[in-house]
């Protein structure tokens, strides 16, 4: 007699259920490894040509510490990669696939394959990012401030909270807009690239009101805060400046993630409606 | 053997005329699959926003270094570059993320391999509507440029004679490269990206799109002058802009100013040709394999 799994076990099993086909897909795969660390963290090095033909970096330190800006801005890239993609487009994805019926036919909750699927996601895009890093760090000798590691580490993991949080809220979003939303997650990336400092600083934006709109995604408060912390003499105001102080740009982006994790759960009831009580949301090219 | 000479040109003719078929089909089925989930305005409007952004990434980075230094001339080159870039992006991206679409997403590739269709016309019609919509988006960025950028172009200056020669020879060698990138889509699975986006990013650095190659170091400048589409995109910047643009670099003549236009002409040829040629042998070497090892209709599902 096998034990049905109720309550909060049932929970917890459905969270690592949902995330271990994503941790254990990397090993199964091993070509990511090729083309999304190693081909990315090789383009980047456009992004510092692109410095020194227009005449920043004029010394060697500053040029590694541009690189440092650009490397940061490439492992950031990975996980908004892993937002539009693996989160925001996936429950549409699964739609399409015929899965959504099957997660709704199930009696565990829609918000627990959301946090599986998130944690699952944070893991992948983690490993492919640090991949990023190392690569850089060995490669191209990048020096971080030591002083700034575990400070930054604490921002990183705010700026994630917040991050997955939008994550979760846009994949119940993209899976009621329907077909758009595939549409939506190719036309956003390179515009929140530019307006989240990907591969610029955040201040290069200069006009405030952007600067507010680019704050909407968590990623490029977060950034900024997590290069200042990272890269203080790139960062001394000379030649680049934060838009604000690291640590209320984390303040903010915890404010963000109550937010976007509170949306995300009304949005997942809202969807867990639509489809059990209304029929009308979890049907393959419905 | 007589039989095989007297069937052969009929033979030519209906393999060419069922290519074109295909194409055909293929042409139109991309086309609705890229643009009828909205209007059309809706559809152009979402179709430019990635490039436009790709363009706002440039401008941010040359308004963070140059500051109040105005470099009008550099500005030109990346801007220009960035916008024919567009193509080289949508044209091999069009052809490898068929592959994906349809082995992943309408799990349709194992009936196209079963049914008469010719796989290549298939691939090439479903990414011409991407090659299109690249066309499209540079018109677009262009005009962007010009009304509120500091470009330093002319209508008159344009070399209308050039543009067209280049431009087709481009489109054969993408095209080409397109195929490659396809072919290594049969075999991998879905990434995050598709390969042919990847691929394009690593492009960047190496033909010379945002910068004149003579600012790269020698190793990566061999590899970049060793890339058809550096040539390309040299020929399209002298096209639109009516010279070499950024002809001097740190002080010494760029290595691309000492390329006359008939010279380049013959490397863009040869690089067509060998592109194509080679994109089908290759295209249908990894087709062989897939097909040997079962995984035309294998799917990522994670």
């Amino acid at each position: 007699m096998v034990e049905k799994a109720t309550g909060w076990r049932l929970f917890r099993k459905t969270v690592w259920g949902r995330a271990y086909p994503r941790i254990i897909g990397l090993s199964r795969e091993p070509s990511w490894l090729f083309f999304e660390v190693v081909i990315p963290a090789i383009g980047l090095l456009a992004y510092l040509f692109i410095y020194k033909f227009l005449g920043g970096g004029s010394t060697d330190r500053t040029q590694t510490d541009i690189l440092g800006l650009v490397i940061l801005g490439g492992a950031a890239v990975t996980y908004w990669l892993n937002i539009l993609w693996m989160m925001a487009s996936q429950l549409y994805w699964d739609k399409q696939e015929g899965l959504l019926e099957l997660f709704i036919l199930s009696p565990t909750s829609l918000m627990a394959i959301l946090l599986g699927m998130s944690i699952g996601g944070l893991v992948m895009a983690t490993i492919r990012a640090s991949a990023v890093m190392i690569f850089g760090i060995i490669v191209f000798s990048i020096q971080f401030s030591l002083a700034g590691i575990l400070p930054a580490l604490a921002a990183f993991l705010i700026t994630m909270f917040a991050l997955y949080g939008l994550g979760m809220m846009l994949s119940t979003v993209f899976l009621l807009w329907g077909r758009a939303a595939w549409q939506v997650s190719l036309a956003l990336t390179e515009p929140i690239y530019a307006l989240s400092g990907m591969y610029s600083p955040l201040n290069a934006l200069k006009n405030p009101v952007l600067v507010a709109a680019a704050g909407i995604v968590p990623i490029s408060l977060g950034l900024d805060a997590i290069r200042q912390l990272l890269l203080p003499s790139l960062f001394d105001g000379s030649p680049f400046s934060g838009v604000l102080n690291p640590w209320l740009e984390v303040g903010i982006l915890f404010a963000a993630g109550v937010v976007f994790n509170i949306a995300a759960y009304i949005l997942v009831k809202r969807v867990e409606w639509l489809a059990k009580v209304k029929a009308s949301l979890s049907l393959r090219w419905q | 053997m007589s039989a095989i000479i007297h069937d052969s040109p009929k033979k030519v003719v209906g393999d060419v005329a069922e290519s074109l078929r295909t194409f055909k089909v293929a042409s139109w089925l991309g086309w609705q699959i890229e643009s009828n989930w909205a209007d059309p305005f809706a559809f152009f409007v979402f179709s430019i926003m990635r490039p436009l952004g790709a363009s706002l990434i440039l401008v941010l980075i040359y308004g963070a270094v140059s500051g109040n230094n105005s470099q009008p001339e550099a500005f030109t080159y990346l801007y220009v570059s960035n916008a024919w870039f567009t193509l080289v992006v949508n044209t091999i991206v069009g052809l490898s993320w068929t592959i994906i679409d349809e082995r992943e997403f309408y799990k349709m590739l194992k009936y196209v391999y079963t049914s008469p269709a010719r796989i290549i016309p298939f691939l090439m019609g479903r990414g011409l509507a991407k090659i299109v919509i690249g066309m499209l988006t540079f018109v677009v960025l262009m005009g962007i440029g010009i009304i509120f950028f500091p470009m330093t172009l002319s209508w008159g200056a344009v070399q209308w004679g050039w543009l067209p020669v280049y431009f087709v020879l481009g489109m054969i060698m993408l095209v080409g490269l397109g195929l490659i990138m396809a072919a290594v889509s049969l075999r991998t699975a879905r990434h995050g990206g598709s390969i042919g986006e990847i691929v394009a990013g690593l492009l960047l650095l190496f033909c010379g799109a945002y910068y004149p190659v003579d600012v790269l170091p020698d190793w990566i400048q061999k590899i970049s002058l060793a890339v058809p589409v550096t040539y390309w995109l040299e020929g399209m910047r002298r096209a639109t802009a009516g010279r070499v643009l950024a002809p001097v670099v740190e002080g010494h003549p760029s290595i691309m100013s000492q390329i006359g236009d008939l010279q380049l002409l013959g490397i863009l040829v040869f690089c067509a040709v060998a592109s194509l040629s080679f994109s089908i042998w290759f295209y249908k070497f990894v087709e062989r394999t897939a097909k040997e090892a079962g995984v035309i209709d294998k799917v990522s599902n994670y």
